[in-house]
């Protein structure tokens, strides 16, 4: 089974050259019924390779072709489909396939219907084939694909301004944190020789990785590093997470699918996937676990008071990912990897919903929904289930994914991350609920909206449904319930058959942070669903805090003036460097030129006599010095 | 050859030549007929001449190959002449004119 | 005669065909000289074919005797001809000049004024071109050299835009300045190598052939060539190497050429004129003069890498599309520098690599914003927005032609990339680092220029334009075939350089 995993991501890149030859004109029904057929496919094969993994865990699973020589050294590519491959082949296929469906409704009428289609297929070929990557270089390929489908994604609309800065800036935020990865992936392969994972590993655990100006530990950490700011890049984390929420002018589908449940789960998927090499490294896993709790404190904080429904699940995407990121610093590799699964699940859901929300009304701002649950029923009840996911309320996927990573985190004796978490958790709840509240509950705001409000058609509804159950059930697939089956999977990875922390039960702790969730769900209650304290009285009191995470701690403001207005002064003077002195130099010299030729001209009067009387002139000069020099004069 | 009855001293014959040259030269630098300046270098050829000649009857071995030589300088003095002659009428009838000034199209 | 021969000689005839026969008009010149670079394409390909697997050195060498210079250097004399052959390097680099210059031939638009005389130069522009890759003799490479220079000056000279003679006199005293610096230092190698220091005695017969000076080399790196003499040849090699390449602080030139020059004369300076500077530096600085590369290995590293960051910082500030293209073109030729100096495989494929690449991308980027300029008559960036509506395809070629100058993966940007930097970093680390810069600012320059032109809202200049006609898909798809191929594929051109590769490491030990 697993020799047939390519045909996964090949099916989607059929999809895609099947509908570049049908081109822009095609059928809005053909062009979605191919792509949701064919990514179904996918998933039922991605189903039998997972358990054909799970069955035969030391199987044969890596396959080799020969892509290119330097010098003496063979780059390959091929595919290698581990435990962890597996679940991710199986949470994109799934997540895609219901993302496609979502779309036929979401973008029925768009002047480039097709043209979407074509760009939602290569990115899952991208993704997919990203995830069954051989090594770091095919990795990298990939993922810098899955990028460029972003930045065509974003752009999708390519008229609005907005779209068109929001996609320039994904990807150039991105590409910072790429170079860098790119830059480790490079020294990776000067150490070993090699981009492949397990020579790598093996290097790592013989610690035989040496460069000419560096040493083994040296080497590790660096490259930890630089591959992990490739991570903070694509999955938004802390100092470059500014491209997400922009990212939300691309139409919603793409939201729920790449800057949600898959791309933006990449950096995460990374550090799992070199898990070994970040183990070596006690500086990178710090690193890595600072930046999570950071991010997922600092994104919650700013969503508590966005406006634009897109927006707060975007920030809250970036505080979940986060959350990742410190599950696999403080080396609760299986969590992170659990959370990844559950919170693709929930976060589709959530964007897909606020997707029909936004179709439905069509606005993005909270202040102008309201009551949408008598209209919309389906949509109001699996963007309920989605909230309770997200907030970690018991049995909801979040919860047992969210409380291992904070059980994790305080059992592998990283208190101070743990309060991260916890006080992030609170705000978690709080934010979600406040959409929940204002979106669904009360009375509406604007009247005209209200009034030509509706549920989507089946093809919207279904995935709602589908990913609501998930979002429900998906936390057993790691709980007593089953005997945390999914843990024991992504184990059969390690030779140990184990890897980093392994959270031991404790009821006080799940107890604790489900009080902790409710507490946030009570406080939004209270202040957008029964208020009673008005949010505007609360949120005037505290002034300058609200300003702060309204504002998004003022990134964007800092960014835009000390690193791209940086560059841009540094390009005016290289510009004017090169417009004004290299080339005032050259332009000098030919002046320079031209005065002496000028100054010449004026000897070139015409008169023969005159040329006649300088050359006589000359002569004579000439056989005075022949005469003195003969003379012994001179 | 042996020596001539009345030799006329060497450097009265280089004198005349140096002489005749500088008026030559006089001549076609400052005159402003066209006409006149082809003469001065007549002039000047001749005072070649004249030093050819001069410069044949010294020497270890005597030879006439100088007044050979001076002969072809007339030759081609006439060719010359001929010549500049006619390109001075063809540029009279183009121009109207024989002053050496006006013939500046060359300048800047 | 040898197929290397005809390889030159196919669009030199087309040339002379063009002055001597009688009412030629616009088509029937076009159509003689696509004929004519299309003999040399076919037979760069069948040498392609035919090369012999695991050849480091010269195939299909063709030699004519011209004439000799007697007594040249102690009594031995000098022999002058025209040689050609091809080798790992050179056969892709010619196959790649025959390539452009077909597109930019066809693609060239039907209404110039004097197209005989258009094509007569563009043909002989390429034939020089071909002659400089197939040159296996010092003088037949000068005189190649010579008809670049001059045939490049004519086409822009002759059919720029307005002010367009300014612009070639600068190219004209640049690139002959640089002709002259490279002549001294060739010359100067070639009695180094084969006449004062052979090592088969003080005075070996001195000889302009490029194999021989190479067998020498070879022979000399036990270094009887003293290395002051080598490092001064070196220097002065480099000097004219970098007015040649347009290498910062020698660029100037370039920029103001191509804002001046129309399109498939900017295809042929961007995509293969700039490419003989490095060429240059690989065949006669890397293959005669390893141990001094070498030794200023830091100076060219450091020069690569002020050439990448200044080339694209450049790149951002400037407002026309032609301009930023030859910016960007400097940045990505300042990576050449950095995998030259490295002076390992990796590095110097990956300077073989980057020299295909550029090519092919500077002569796409060419060809799509000429096809935006015929249309909305300007390439400003300020003018431009909303592309995407009324021109579709060119404007998803133009982002496909930017993100593979930007080095996305799958596009042959990348594999130049990975390449040089996997040299780089072996070598010299830190100026590696700063040199990754490059990979940023060249995002951040090429995407800010797409933003402009294709993304936004619909400038009035671009309503109710028209797509790409069946003359511009021509060109704009076979070069992005191209690009993507040698991305997805690099072993289609690797093979060649790697045996290259070998060849000149062989002969640095």
């Amino acid at each position: 089974m697993v020799q047939y995993a390519w045909l996964v991501p090949f099916l989607p890149l059929v999809a895609y050259v099947f509908l570049l030859v049908l081109g822009r004109k095609a059928a809005e029904g053909l062009v979605a019924g191919v792509s949701v057929i064919l990514t179904a496919v996918s998933f039922v094969l991605s189903l039998f390779i997972f358990q054909a993994v799970g069955n035969n865990p030391h199987g044969n699973n890596t396959y080799v072709f020969h892509w290119l020589t330097v010098g003496n050294r063979v780059f390959d590519v091929g595919f290698q489909v581990t435990h962890l491959n597996a679940l991710m082949l199986v949470v994109v296929t799934l997540v895609s396939t219901l993302v496609f469906l979502f779309s036929k409704g979401y973008m029925h009428k768009d002047d480039r219907f097709p043209v979407f289609y074509q760009y939602l297929n290569l990115f899952v070929f991208s993704m997919l084939a990203l995830v069954i990557s051989l090594n770091l270089l095919q990795l990298y390929i990939f993922w810098e694909m899955v990028g460029l489908c972003s930045y065509l994604l974003v752009g999708f609309w390519y008229f609005k301004p907005e779209a068109a800065l929001a996609a320039k800036k994904s990807f150039i935020v991105t590409r910072i944190g790429d170079t860098g990865m790119f830059a480790g992936i490079v020294l990776l392969f000067l150490a070993t020789g090699s981009f492949d994972y397990s020579t790598i590993f093996s290097a790592v655990a013989h610690g035989t990785l040496h460069i000419g100006w560096l040493s083994n530990n040296g080497v590790i950490t660096l490259t930890a590093l630089l591959i992990f700011a490739g991570a903070v890049g694509k999955s938004a984390q802390f100092p470059l997470h500014v491209w997400l929420p922009d990212a939300m002018e691309g139409p919603t589908p793409v939201s729920a699918l790449i800057h949600a449940a898959t791309m933006v789960a990449a950096g995460v998927y990374l550090v799992a996937r070199t898990f070994p090499l970040f183990q070596a490294s006690t500086g990178a896993t710090t690193t890595v676990a600072w930046i999570g709790a950071i991010t997922a404190l600092m994104a919650s904080l700013i969503a508590l008071t966005q406006r634009d429904i897109k927006r707060v699940i975007a920030y809250s995407t970036m505080s979940q990912l986060g959350y990742m990121m410190m599950a696999l610093g403080v080396g609760a590799y299986a969590y992170g990897i659990f959370h990844l699964m559950t919170h693709a699940f929930f976060k589709a859901l959530l964007f897909l919903a606020a997707g029909s929300v936004i179709h439905a009304v069509d606005t993005q701002d909270l202040f102008e929904m309201g009551g949408l649950r008598k209209k919309m029923p389906v949509t109001t009840y699996t963007f309920l289930a989605g909230a309770l996911a997200l907030a970690g309320i018991v049995p909801f996927a979040g919860f047992w994914s969210k409380d291992d990573i904070l059980s994790a985190t305080l059992q592998s004796g990283h208190p101070v991350l743990y309060w991260f978490g916890l006080i992030a958790a609170f705000c978690t709840a709080f934010y979600i609920f406040r959409v929940f509240f204002l979106t669904f509950t009360g009375k509406p705001r604007v009247e005209e909206k209200y009034e030509h409000a509706h549920e989507g058609s089946w093809v919207m509804k279904l995935p709602l449904v589908v990913l609501a159950v998930f979002a429900t059930i998906a936390g057993f697939f790691n709980s007593p319930v089953n005997h945390y089956g999914l843990e024991r999977y992504l184990f059969a990875d390690f030779a140990s058959g184990t890897a980093g922390v392994v959270v031991k039960e404790n009821v006080g702790l799940m107890a604790f942070s489900v009080a902790v969730g409710l507490l946030g769900i009570l406080l939004a209650a209270l202040m957008y669903w029964r208020p009673a304290f008005g949010g505007e009285k609360l949120s005037k009191a505290l002034s300058i805090p609200y300003i702060i995470s309204f504002r998004k701690f003022f990134f964007d403001e800092i960014y835009t003036f000390v690193i791209v207005g940086g560059g841009k002064v540094i390009a005016a003077i290289v510009d004017f460097v090169d417009r004004y002195i290299i080339d005032g130099i050259v332009s000098l010299l030919s002046w320079i030129g031209s005065v002496f030729g000028t100054m010449l001209k004026y000897t070139q009067d015409g008169q023969v006599q005159t040329y006649s009387a300088i050359a006589a002139f000359g002569v004579l000069i000439f056989i005075a010095i022949a005469v003195f020099t003969v003379g012994g004069v001179l | 050859m042996g020596a001539a009855p009345f030799p006329v001293p060497t450097g009265s014959l280089l004198a005349l030549g140096a002489l005749l040259f500088c008026i030559g030269l006089f001549g076609a630098l400052t005159k402003r007929n066209l006409i006149i300046v082809l003469v001065s270098i007549e002039l000047m050829l001749n005072a070649a001449n004249i030093n050819l000649v001069t410069f044949s009857r010294l020497g270890v071995a005597p030879s006439l190959s100088g007044q050979v030589f001076s002969l072809f300088t007339m030759t081609v003095a006439a060719a010359e002449i001929a010549v500049g002659l006619a390109l001075l009428l063809a540029l009279f009838r183009l121009r109207k004119t024989s002053e050496v000034k006006d013939l500046n199209i060359h300048k800047w | 005669m040898s197929l290397s021969f005809w390889l030159v000689a196919a669009p030199l005839i087309a040339a002379v065909l063009l002055l001597v026969l009688p009412k030629m008009g616009g088509a029937a010149s076009r159509g003689l000289a696509i004929v004519g670079t299309l003999v040399s394409l076919v037979l760069a390909i069948v040498m392609w074919l035919s090369f012999p697997s695991g050849s480091t050195g010269f195939e299909f060498i063709g030699k004519i005797h011209w004439f000799t210079l007697p007594a040249m250097w102690h009594g031995t004399d000098l022999s002058v001809g025209l040689s050609f052959g091809v080798d790992g390097l050179s056969l892709p680099l010619a196959a790649m000049t025959a390539f452009i210059s077909v597109l930019a031939m066809a693609g060239a638009k039907r209404d110039i004024d004097r197209p005989r005389l258009y094509y007569f130069w563009l043909s002989m522009v390429t034939a020089g071109l071909l002659g400089v890759f197939a040159a296996l003799d010092l003088f037949t490479f000068l005189v190649a050299l010579e008809v670049t220079l001059f045939g490049s000056f004519f086409l822009i000279q002759l059919f720029g835009r307005p002010g367009s003679p300014k612009a070639a006199i600068k190219f004209l005293i640049y690139r002959g300045f640089a002709t002259v610096a490279m002549l001294v230092a060739l010359v100067g190698i070639a009695y180094g190598l084969t006449g004062a220091y052979s090592h088969s005695g003080i005075s070996g017969n001195l000889s302009f052939s490029i194999p021989t000076m190479l067998n020498e080399a070879h022979h000399l790196s036990s270094g009887i060539l003293p290395a002051g003499v080598a490092g001064a040849l070196l220097l002065v090699l480099l000097l004219g190497v970098f007015i040649e390449e347009a290498f910062v602080p020698f660029h100037t030139w370039l920029p103001t050429t191509h804002e001046y020059a129309d399109t498939p004369t900017n295809m042929v300076i961007g995509g293969l004129l700039t490419k003989t500077g490095a060429y240059v530096l690989l065949r006669f600085g890397v293959g005669m003069l390893p141990a001094q590369i070498q030794h200023y290995g830091m100076l060219i590293a450091v020069f690569g890498v002020i050439n990448i960051l200044y080339g694209a910082f450049a790149a951002w500030a400037q407002k026309d599309w032609r301009r930023l293209i030859a910016f960007g073109g400097i940045s990505h030729m300042g990576l050449v520098l950095l995998g030259i100096a490295s002076f390992s495989a990796a590095g110097l494929q990956g300077a073989m690599f980057m020299i295909v690449s550029s090519g092919l991308l500077t002569a796409l980027l060419f060809f799509l914003t000429g096809a935006i300029e015929d249309r909305t008559n300007t390439v400003q960036l300020k003018d431009l927005g909303g592309l995407s509506k009324a021109m579709p395809m060119i404007s998803g070629f133009l982002l496909v032609a930017a993100l593979g100058s930007l080095g996305l993966p799958l596009t042959s940007g990348f594999i130049s990339e990975i390449q040089a930097f996997i040299g780089g970093f072996t070598a010299y680390p830190a100026a590696s680092f700063v040199g990754l810069g490059g990979l940023i600012l060249s995002a951040v320059y090429l995407l800010y220029a797409i933003q402009k032109t294709t993304f936004g809202p619909t400038a009035k200049l671009a309503e109710g334009l028209s797509d790409a006609t069946a003359r511009e898909y021509l060109p704009t798809i076979l070069l992005t075939a191209f690009v993507l191929l040698i991305g997805i594929y690099p072993n289609l051109i690797g093979h060649l350089f790697g045996l290259s590769v070998q060849g000149l490491l062989g002969i640095g030990g």
